[in-house]
């Protein structure tokens, strides 16, 4: 292997800056430019699960953990979020906060359980938790089980914002997704994101270095857990209710769907596989099963031939290292 | 009176003899993915769509052969074996060397395939099984009535977790294993054919889910969806009895089912979730398992 | 001894280039091993005698050359090939499992020819194994697992054998014990390729010697040849 030339740290840091708004303007232009080539509705979806992966990779992509039972955060806020905002009565704003808080602190506590344990150990323990919580909300009476809680009033937001016209819907789904990307990319290039990665690569070292390591996992979980929460909750909104589908299994295998597809340990490739994989089962909708069959053959030819995914591919063509 | 609830001994004998079936089942299955994992490494996401294989397997070989049950218990096994064999050669042999999560990555992928598949054929709902005349009908034991095809199910999985135990610990081809599993590099050093073990010790792996299945055929419907039903609980079962245990996994298989069946008796609102809880609370105390050795 | 003809080599590696990862360890290795010989590597710690005799084996990352084991090129296969024409490894960490006992890791490695030493010769050498056949692999202490690791290659058929610091960390009357069994397995006409650090050692048993620095064969010699200059010149360069 040839030596690389050395580079100046801050001549890398400022190119890759340069990378990421880059991309970042490409993204933003998407996003304005979407509602007005695709459906509105179809496009919010998609970026409150375009969200989710994006907490979902913080976790693998930067932390090196696979939870395998993320929807149990999607889920549960958007049962909260729509319960609160349906039952109390609450500010949109403060009903996807509660959403969150309540994804937050489900997150506090899985992670502490489950940090412990390494690698696939860690993946099969939220298969478990996430069945659980599943479970709970088939029970629950405020979920209403299978007809899920119906009908979730898209208010006002901070009183002002008439979320019930599409316009400004879409602006409030927009913002909160571009705050919680901006989150992801702030978290990963911190010094906290600088920690994770060096827990990622070398634990040991790190632990001998002085790292509370449990400490930081679990912070990068709880985080984690509190975006998907965001997400789910923003969801509630859109689509005007909250569903078993959220916090079911499928719905877990999904996002490791979209990351991977999009790119794993790529800002974008979240983005962009759960725009790929929403897309393609709005068109395959009509062929019933046949989408998981697809859905599953795409995951096998990923782990086999593509992954670095779409991001990641684009990533390596252009030699850009901050995609 | 217990919790509210009048039980009657009929009421708490029948939960434990159908927490014992499930037992037996969470053991043939959490056995099997431990047996893949200490060998490859990875956790098998296909295993609970293999074990809907080898239900639909009997059926198969009932309505296209005429093949009863019996031969159904060596011929699922081997057959829906020798596909896992196929599947690993081809498919996940590609994946040494790389992060496991790889390994559980692609057999969740596959996973979806074989069940998307058998879905779309099939449909969402059952397709029955018959028991097998020689083991139908039930005695009375007093207490409770015992039918027949459950002892059966609840005698033949011990008979097999027992054997399997045996040949891995107390026989010369489970020395090689065993030796294969905790150093390959130095095994095959010494003549051993390695990456052969791991394509039979897979294959023997997913032989014993689809041995489950076919037991759980008659009891059970054969559904496309059985597999995806079982495989969280058997996830927690292995976390609790902890990965790198062979008699860990029989033994938390069977006590957790038990466990399950007089959960239902007393709390039947838990039933679903006792299993997860008791997993938090295993973690909590001894992160590696009961009887773990890995973490 | 089987030296005095020019036999044809048992052993012949030529530019032998291996890597562990992206670290280039062997950088073009010569040397040969003749029928019935004890040669040995030595060198100091890096200078690459284990990533040699793993190359040879066949369970190093990456490796190019020529390796040719009684006429046959093995460059190109697995290990359990190579095992299986009659070459054995005792690894310098001896690699006992943990998960066996005593006699199952004795009896592991299958046999791959005739002309294996049966098992009651084997207890004849280390009598102390035989006492310990029940016992958990990691249950042994240190100069029991390499008394082990000796004797289960012994009954396998294979008769060259690699043996890496064989001596190191044990009693000195193990060490002596060693000896004693090398030199019985060069009189019952086994090839021996060793790798020590313990030059004191290697004079008791071994023919001819090859000095390794920085991956590469630096200078052959036999025990004819050793007189008080080059022996001086000899510490230095191990570092002894």
């Amino acid at each position: 292997m040839s030596a690389a030339p050395t580079v100046e740290p801050a001549a890398v840091a400022s190119r890759e800056t340069r990378q990421f708004a880059a991309a970042f303007v490409v993204l933003f232009a998407a996003i304005v430019v979407a509602p007005f080539v695709a459906y509105p509705f179809f496009v919010m979806e998609a970026l409150c699960l375009a969200l989710f992966a994006c907490a979902f990779n913080l976790l693998i992509g930067y932390v090196g953990l696979l939870s395998f039972g993320h929807a149990m955060f999607l889920g549960s806020a958007s049962y909260v979020c729509a319960h609160a905002a349906k039952v109390w009565g609450l500010d949109p704003v403060l009903a996807i906060l509660a959403g969150v808080a309540c994804s937050t602190v489900l997150g506090f506590f899985a992670g502490a359980l489950s940090i412990r344990s390494q690698g696939i150990y860690f993946a099969m323990i939220t298969v478990a938790f996430a069945q659980m919580i599943y479970f709970f909300c088939v029970e629950a009476p405020f979920t209403h089980g299978e007809d899920g809680i119906q009908g979730v009033p898209q208010g006002r937001a901070l009183g002002l914002v008439d979320l019930s016209r599409p316009a400004l819907l879409y602006a409030f789904v927009a913002t909160i997704f571009l705050f919680g990307f901006l989150t992801v990319y702030r978290a990963v290039n911190s010094p906290f994101g600088e920690i994770l990665k060096a827990i990622r690569e070398n634990e040991p070292r790190a632990i001998s270095l002085g790292y509370r390591v449990q400490r930081y996992k679990l912070a990068a979980f709880a985080l984690s857990a509190a975006l998907a929460g965001l997400a789910g909750a923003t969801k509630a909104i859109v689509v005007q209710n909250a569903s078993l589908t959220d916090v079911a299994f499928p719905m877990s295998g999904e996002v490791v769907l979209m990351t991977l597809l999009g790119g794993m340990g790529t800002l974008y490739g979240p983005v962009v596989g759960a725009i790929v994989v929403v897309s393609m089962q709005n068109y395959l909708a009509q062929y019933g099963q046949w989408v998981t069959v697809i859905q599953g053959a795409v995951f096998v030819a990923c782990v086999l031939a593509f992954r670095r995914g779409i991001v990641g591919e684009i990533a390596r063509a252009l030699k850009w290292t901050s995609l | 009176m217990i919790f509210g609830h009048v039980i009657t001994v009929q009421q708490l004998f029948g939960q434990l003899l159908v927490g014992l079936i499930n037992g037996a089942f969470y053991a043939l299955l959490s056995l099997g993915l431990a047996v893949i994992f200490g060998m490859l490494n990875i956790v098998n996401f296909a295993h609970g769509a293999l074990y809907m294989m080898g239900a639909f397997c009997a059926y198969f070989l009932l309505h296209e052969f005429g093949l009863n049950y019996w031969w159904a218990l060596i011929g699922a096994p081997l057959i829906v074996g020798a596909f896992g064999a196929v599947i690993e050669r081809v498919l996940i042999a590609r994946l040494r060397g790389l992060d496991p999560l790889y390994g559980l990555l692609l057999t969740f992928g596959l996973a979806l395939v074989i069940q998307g598949l058998f879905q779309n054929f099939f449909g969402a709902s059952g397709l029955p099984y018959a028991i097998p005349p020689q083991l139908s009908g039930a005695r009375n034991l007093g207490f409770m009535f015992l039918p027949n095809y459950r002892a059966w199910v609840i005698a033949f999985s011990a008979v097999v977790c027992f054997a399997t135990w045996f040949a891995i610990e107390k026989t010369r081809l489970g020395a090689y294993l065993r030796a294969a599993t905790e150093n390959p590099t130095i095994a095959r050093a010494f003549g051993l054919n390695v990456p052969r073990m791991i394509t039979l010790t897979y294959g023997f792996g997913v032989g014993l889910a689809a041995l489950a299945g076919v037991l759980a055929a008659p009891i059970n419907q054969v559904r496309p969806g059985m597999g995806a039903d079982i495989i969280a609980v058997v996830f927690a079962v292995v976390v609790i009895g902890g990965m790198g245990s062979i008699l860990g996994s029989i033994i938390t298989g069977f006590a957790l089912g038990v466990v399950e069946g007089l959960t239902k008796v007393f709390y039947p609102e838990a039933s679903n979730t006792v299993v997860f809880v008791i997993m938090a609370v295993v973690l909590l105390i001894k992160p590696a398992g009961l009887f773990g050795k890995v973490a | 001894m089987a030296t005095a003809e020019r036999a044809e080599p048992a052993l012949t590696v030529a530019g032998l280039n291996a890597w562990y990862g992206e670290s280039h360890i062997l950088h073009g290795v010569d040397f040969e091993v003749r029928p019935g010989e004890v040669v040995t590597l030595l060198g100091r710690n890096g200078a690459g005698k284990t990533t040699t005799l793993k190359a040879i084996m066949g369970i190093v990352g990456k490796r190019t050359g020529s390796v040719a084991f009684a006429g046959r090129e093995t460059i190109g296969l697995s290990s359990d090939r190579i095992a299986r024409l009659g070459m054995a490894i005792c690894p310098e960490e001896r690699a006992i499992f943990a998960s066996l006992n005593v006699r199952e890791n004795l009896m592991l490695p299958p046999r791959v020819a005739d002309g294996g030493l049966p098992l009651d010769r084997i207890f004849t050498l280390f009598p102390n194994l035989a006492e310990r056949l029940g016992s958990g692999g990691a249950k042994l202490s240190g100069g029991e697992q390499q008394m082990l690791a000796i004797a289960r290659i012994l009954r396998t058929g294979a008769r060259f054998l690699m043996l890496d610091e064989p001596t190191e960390g044990l009693a000195p009357v193990i060490v002596r014990q060693i000896g004693a069994t090398i030199a019985e397995l060069k009189r019952e006409g086994f090839t021996i390729l060793l790798v020590e650090q313990n030059f004191n050692f290697a004079r008791t048993v071994s023919d001819r010697y090859y000095v390794m620095e920085h991956g590469r064969i630096g200078a052959g010699f036999a025990n004819a040849d050793l007189d008080a200059n080059n022996m001086e010149q000899l510490h230095v360069r191990l570092g002894v």
